[in-house]
This record gives C-alpha cells, sequence and structure tokens, in this order.
C-alpha cells in the first residue's frame, strides 16, 4: 500500500533520473586508512579563495597544525591531517582543470591515535552562535558533500533573511557512494549534536534529516534518537538523482521553491551534509578541525568495496590498494560519484575534503559513449530537474547562439548529468552546457568591464 | 597508467537505452501489424514490405557512404522508415512503387535535411504522399482480404454511404485498406508496448485517437468507425510519435496530436480525400517548431 501511494503522489519536483549502480558497501564499518611516506595537502579544498600557506620547510607539524590560513572572508584554514615534517611546497593539477599549491609533509612514524568523541549533550546549549561560527571557521569546515563552501560562510545569513529550517542531507543519491550513508549509522549522536549546533548558530526552530527511502538502517536509527524531539524530524523521500541537490531537498523537505539565482536562505533554508554536521560538533566542543574524511572506494575493479576514514593528503592510490583494486581491469578513475564526480588526474591526487569517493570504473560500467545524431526524444527534457531543455542549451551552445542558450536558462543548469544520462544518442550534453556556460559568463564579465 | 587516467566530463554512466535499441524495438512492435498484413493479404503484402525495408536500407546506406561520405552506421532508423512507408501502401501494389517510395522517403523526406535527426516532416508519409499525388490510381485500389478482388476501403463506403463492415471485423482486420493499417488489434498490440516501455509518450495517441472520437460524437458519426477504420491507429501510435518530427514538450506533444485528430477528420468529412491521417500528421509536422515555442519548458524557480 505505501508503494501504490508512493507511485501515485506527485513528484515535488519535475524530472531526475533512476540511475543504476551498486549502493555498497553499507554493512561493513568504516575502516582507517594509515598515512603513507608522505602526504600532500592542498592549500585550496573549498570554494572562494585558496589559504596563505604559514608553514615553511623544516617545521614540525602535529594532526590539527594550521598549514594555511584564509584570505577573505569565502576563504578557510587548512590544517595538518599528520604528525611529520614539513618538506616544501608543491603545484598540483586539479581534477577537471587548473592548478593549485600543496603542502607537502613527511610522515612521522608514530602517529597519535584519533579520539572518539562522546556526545556531551550538555554542554550543546551553552555556545552562542558567534562562537560556533568563529570555532567552524578556526576547524576548517567546507562543505564536504563535494561543493566544499566554507560553512562559517552558510552560517552567516545577513540579517534580513532569517533561517528557520536547517535540512540535514542524509541522501547521498548518486550510486556507489556510501560514506555518508555509514557515516549516519556510525556516528548518530554527533551527526544530531552537529544539526543542533547549526540550528543554534541561525536561531533555526525546526531540523529535518532528509533520507532516501532505501537508507532503512540510518532511517530506522535516527528516527529512535529523535523520538525525544520535538523540533526534529526524519523525512523519507523517494530515490531519485539529484535527491540530495540542495534546491531538490528543499523543495521535497519543505515544499519552497528557491529561485532561480538565489541561494536557499532566501526561502529561509539551510541545508548540511552529514559528513559537515560531524565535523561541525567535533570543532565546537573538541576544537578538533577538519584533518580526515570518509571516503567510499568502490567500482567494477574494485575486489572490497569499503568506506575509509583517510587523513587529508593522502594520495588515492593507497585507498584503491587497500580496497584490492585491479589496475587492468580499470578503464575509469573517478573522485567522487559516477554523475558529478571528476576523473583523477592522477593516482597520487590526494584526498581532500570534499573526496566523498574514489571509484575504479571498469569499461563495461561506463556504457556507450559513442555520440550519434540527436533525435528529439526528450528524455533530457524529461529528465531535466531543473525543468530546462539540455538539448536546445547545448545546441546553442555548439552554434554559439549564447543569447538562445542563456534565454533557455543555462545559467541555472546544475550539471547534475540527467540529461546526458538519459540521452540514447550519448551526446555530450553536460559539458557542452558547461561549456556554454563558461562563455556566457566571459560575455557576462565582459559587458560589465566595459 | 595513462589508459586509466583517462580524462573525461560526468556522468560516467552511459544511458540505459541506446537510439539502435530504441529503433529496433519499434520495429519490433510493428511486427503484428506487418503479421497481420501478411495473414490478411498474402505474399504479394511480404514483398511489398521487404521490397520498402530493403529499398530504405540500401538508399540510407548509398547516400550516407558515396553522397554525404560519411561513414554508416547502422541505427536501425531506414529500417523503420521502410517499413512504416510499407504498412501505408495498398496491399496488392507492385513492388516498383514501394521501391521508388522508400527512396522518395529516405532521399527527400530524410537526408537532404541532413539525415537522422534534421528532417521536419515524417519521412515514411513524405514517400507515401509522393505516391499518392504521382500514382492517384494504384494508390487507391484496394485488394479485399483473403482474395485477389479488389474492395473498397472502410472510409470509402462511409464517404459513398455503402454498407460498412461490423466494429469486431474493423478490429480484427479483414477489411480492405492499406496493408498495415486494418488490423487495429495488431497495431494497439504494439503501440501499447511502446508506451508501456516509455518509448513513446502516451499523451500522442490520447491526443489524436481522443480528438478524433470528439469530433465524430459531435458530427454524429459512430466512434468506432472514425477510430478503427484507416490509418488512424498506425498514425496515432507509430506516425505522430516519431521523435524527430513531434515536439518535444509534453504540452506541446497535446497541441500537436490534437491537431493532427481535429485535420484528420476535417479532411475525411469535407476533404476530397476519404483519408486525412497522412495530411494532417505532415501539416502538425510543419507546425512543431511554432508549437514548442508556444509550450517552452519553465525553469524551477523562474520568477513568474
Amino acid at each position: 500500500m505505501a508503494l501504490l501511494s508512493q507511485l501515485f503522489k506527485r513528484p515535488a519536483y519535475h524530472g531526475g533520473v533512476e540511475v543504476y549502480g551498486p549502493r555498497r558497501p553499507l554493512a561493513e564499518p568504516i575502516t582507517r586508512i594509515q598515512p603513507p611516506e608522505t602526504v600532500v595537502i592542498p592549500l585550496s579544498q573549498h570554494i572562494g579563495a585558496p589559504a596563505k600557506p604559514v608553514v615553511e620547510a623544516g617545521a614540525e607539524v602535529e594532526v590539527g597544525s594550521v598549514l594555511g590560513e584564509p584570505q577573505g572572508f569565502v576563504s578557510t584554514y587548512i590544517h595538518s591531517s599528520v604528525k611529520g615534517v614539513v618538506k616544501g611546497l608543491v603545484t598540483l593539477g586539479r581534477p577537471g582543470g587548473g592548478r593549485v599549491s600543496a603542502v607537502e609533509i613527511q610522515v612521522s612514524a608514530d602517529q597519535p591515535e584519533r579520539s572518539s568523541r562522546e556526545v556531551d549533550w550538555d554542554r550543546l546549549s551553552g555556545f552562542t552562535p558567534e562562537e560556533i561560527k568563529d570555532k567552524v571557521l578556526k576547524a576548517g569546515i567546507v562543505g564536504m558533500g563535494g561543493a566544499g563552501f566554507p560553512t562559517h560562510v552558510k552560517l552567516s545569513p545577513p540579517k534580513d533573511k532569517p533561517i528557520d529550517s536547517v535540512i540535514v542531507n542524509a541522501c547521498e543519491c548518486e550510486p556507489y557512494l556510501a560514506a555518508d550513508s555509514r557515516l549516519v549509522v556510525e556516528a548518530a549522536p554527533e551527526l544530531l549534536a552537529g544539526l543542533r549546533l547549526a540550528m543554534q548558530a541561525v536561531g533555526a526552530k525546526k531540523g529535518y534529516i532528509a533520507f532516501e527511502a532505501d537508507r532503512v538502517e540510518g532511517i530506522k536509527l535516527l528516527r529512535q534518537l529523535t523520538a525525544d524531539f520535538a523540533d526534529v524530524e526524519v523525512k523519507v523521500l523517494p530515490p531519485k538523482y539529484p535527491q540530495g541537490s540542495e534546491k531538490h531537498l528543499i523543495k521535497s523537505v519543505l515544499g519552497r521553491t528557491v529561485p532561480l539565482g538565489a541561494l536557499p536562505m532566501e526561502v529561509g533554508a539551510l541545508v548540511q551534509n552529514v559528513a559537515t554536521l560531524i565535523s561541525i560538533y567535533r570543532a565546537v566542543l573538541y576544537d578538533e578541525p577538519v584533518t580526515h574524511r570518509v571516503v567510499t572506494v568502490n567500482g567494477g575493479a574494485v575486489a572490497n568495496p569499503s568506506n575509509f576514514l583517510v587523513p587529508i593528503g593522502v594520495p588515492i592510490r593507497v585507498l584503491l590498494e587497500a580496497a584490492g583494486w585491479s589496475e587492468e581491469d580499470c578503464a575509469k578513475v573517478v573522485l567522487g560519484g559516477p554523475m558529478m564526480g571528476k576523473t583523477a588526474p592522477s593516482l597520487e591526487e590526494p584526498v581532500t575534503k570534499t573526496t566523498s569517493g574514489v571509484l575504479a570504473l571498469r569499461q563495461a560500467e561506463l556504457g556507450p559513449t559513442e555520440p550519434s545524431p540527436c533525435i528529439r526524444c526528450g528524455r533530457c527534457l524529461a529528465a531535466c530537474p531543473m525543468g530546462l531543455y539540455p538539448g536546445y542549451i547545448a545546441e546553442a551552445g555548439i552554434h554559439n547562439d549564447l543569447e538562445a542558450a542563456e534565454k533557455a536558462g543555462a545559467m541555472a543548469c546544475l550539471e547534475c548529468g540527467c540529461c546526458a544520462y538519459s540521452c540514447p544518442g550519448n551526446r555530450p550534453l553536460v559539458q557542452e552546457i558547461r561549456e556554454a556556460k563558461l562563455k556566457i559568463r566571459q560575455n557576462q564579465q565582459e559587458r560589465k568591464g566595459s | 597508467m595513462g589508459r586509466i587516467l583517462l580524462q573525461s566530463p560526468g556522468p560516467h554512466l552511459g544511458s540505459p537505452e541506446q537510439t539502435r535499441q530504441i529503433m529496433w524495438l519499434v520495429v519490433l512492435s510493428l511486427l503484428p501489424a506487418s503479421l497481420a498484413g501478411v495473414y490478411f493479404f498474402g505474399f504479394g503484402a511480404l514483398v511489398v514490405l521487404a521490397t520498402s525495408v530493403a529499398a530504405a536500407v540500401v538508399t540510407e546506406y548509398l547516400w550516407i557512404k558515396y553522397v554525404r561520405g560519411k561513414e554508416v552506421r547502422a541505427d536501425g532508423s531506414a529500417v523503420v522508415t521502410g517499413l512504416l512507408l510499407g504498412l501505408t501502401l495498398p496491399p496488392g501494389i507492385s513492388p516498383l512503387y514501394a521501391f521508388i517510395g522508400a527512396v522518395v522517403a529516405i532521399i527527400l523526406g530524410k537526408q537532404v535535411y541532413g539525415g537522422l535527426g534534421s528532417n521536419p516532416f515524417n519521412p515514411a508519409l513524405v514517400g507515401r504522399t509522393f505516391l499518392l499525388i504521382s500514382f492517384p490510381v494504384v494508390m487507391t485500389t484496394w485488394q479485399a482480404p483473403w482474395d485477389a478482388t479488389t474492395t473498397a476501403t472502410p472510409l470509402s463506403l462511409l464517404a459513398t454511404g455503402g454498407p460498412l463492415p461490423s466494429w469486431g471485423q474493423l478490429f480484427w482486420g479483414n477489411v480492405g485498406g492499406s496493408l498495415g493499417e486494418t488490423s487495429v488489434l495488431a497495431l494497439a498490440l504494439g503501440g501499447l508496448y511502446l508506451i508501456y516501455k516509455g518509448y513513446i509518450d502516451w499523451r500522442i495517441p490520447t491526443g489524436v485517437l481522443g480528438s478524433a472520437a470528439l469530433f465524430s460524437l459531435a458530427l454524429g458519426i459512430p466512434v468506432t468507425t472514425t477510430l478503427f477504420s484507416g490509418g488512424l491507429v498506425l498514425g496515432a501510435f507509430f506516425m505522430a510519435t516519431d521523435y524527430v518530427t513531434s515536439p518535444v514538450t509534453p504540452a506541446g506533444r497535446w497541441l500537436f496530436a490534437i491537431g493532427i485528430g481535429l485535420i484528420t477528420m476535417v479532411i475525411r468529412q469535407f476533404g476530397g480525400y476519404p483519408e486525412g491521417v497522412s495530411f494532417a500528421i505532415l501539416l502538425m509536422n510543419a507546425a512543431v517548431p511554432l508549437l514548442e515555442k508556444l509550450t517552452w519548458p519553465k525553469a524551477m524557480g523562474a520568477v513568474q
């Protein structure tokens, strides 16, 4: 019956797709990865200005030592994830293009244990919003779902945009990824404490924890734990990609539509990722910065799909080896999920605060890629969660008709990939739209300049 | 090493549906109607279908390879065009006409515009309309089922006031007509399968058949005769739903379908031809850009 009512319920938003792919690993506990001899910690793991390096070669660092300080408001701290000695600054290629400076650290043989943190509920309410935001900044917390937007900025909405609801994004809607879903199960009290602190920081009256319906274990656990909380509610949403998109989550949970070009605070909402909230809790109560994160290693070329707790800066090669990957079987290595993740530029690519997953995919999993002509089937339009006609925008972009592309809503595109995933002609729609957006943005800047 | 670190943009999972697979599924869904045609009209019908498909495939192959100088990819679309054209021809027609129609369909209906995805008009209907205008007599000479004699189609009977076949006959398909249009049962079987698979939009057949039914109710024509005779069911499920030549927007598809149903009825009732489905679809094909413009989707969160 529940299924039937689900079937006939009007979806909260247009479009979205079911993505086929394994949702494992969930059952196995998160295991720790030991750092190799050196780690490389990028100074920009977030949106905004890179951090300014404050250590020099030869400096001794502990876990949590500051390596970089924020430059400006939209920026944040970078910390060491290991005990060791700074070797110097290096330059890294970024996935998707660009370059970034990073601190290379020689790792000491004796590494401290990572302490577990019992939740101290009584101390939570003692923190003022200012204290919370300051500790969040000092801990270098950024959106750990993938976007990497500095969290202290998100917690500081202007006075005329009051926030009434904080939503925990426990959707993890891309297949293959399971880091957050496992974290929910293992650190539920910390997550709830983090939610409490985020609500306190912005003065929100209500908290929601949003799951996709197939995350049964987490739903059950959080329902039990929140039974006594009048102001926190577990929301179960249909498993559909991109359910975890901020705008679509807000629409599904609160029924509010974020206007195009505006931020969630416009409708009184704040969305935070699971790992981010746990980091907030640890930062506020224990002044513990973000030095580690949970990473899912998965894909057809991986023998033992796993969730690892990884020090920031460890090369992905270490993770892939720990999960028993077959380099021979692997056709592509992806950082993040299979829909929005980027291909890894090298196996030495370090894990950052936003690395939710490392996927080693077989050729067979990638499916056909050779493009054929658009047959105007309309699948991209039906799939677009933003309600756009992606095929048209891509076509306009190819022909450099930027005005048409912009008018058709190119800038509203999330680059979620629903269109390209649905396209029977394997057209590289996301790439084409991304290029059109880039050109439109350049034009806008030129117009501003002149 | 270099092989693994292949750099490419997301999404990294390929589409579970492919153009070729869609085309072959359409061919599969046309099999019941094709078999019904052969069952009712005999071996001659099979020759017509085979000629039409073969001519379409060979013409497409030669054109792409030698005129456009490109590599030919077997996407199955020429098979669909050839088969659809064959199904709209009189069963007793000489295969020569099927051949001419298929060549016209592929070249004038499709390739001159740039091939798959670029043609504004349904290629099979371009081929059929070319034949109908050029060879009106052979295109309107109808063979009776299980018989070499000629007969009238239900629609010409309707126009001339002759005795109409029962709706059971119309549903089953043992009446005169184009070789793939007579069996409503076989057509619906294939069409409903395509809807079930999500390969065609239910709005289009619903709109075409629904608007034609309402129109006949208004004029006092028996609805079963309207729906079950002539090419309406074939057109509604298989011609009007052609992706390339129908709107992509859901609302546009409604308007497109309703337009087809109404124009068909106007031609049937007031025009010089007893049947008007092909013309109606071609006319509405021409309106597709306008319909899409009228029904352009609105982005989530766009200002009202």
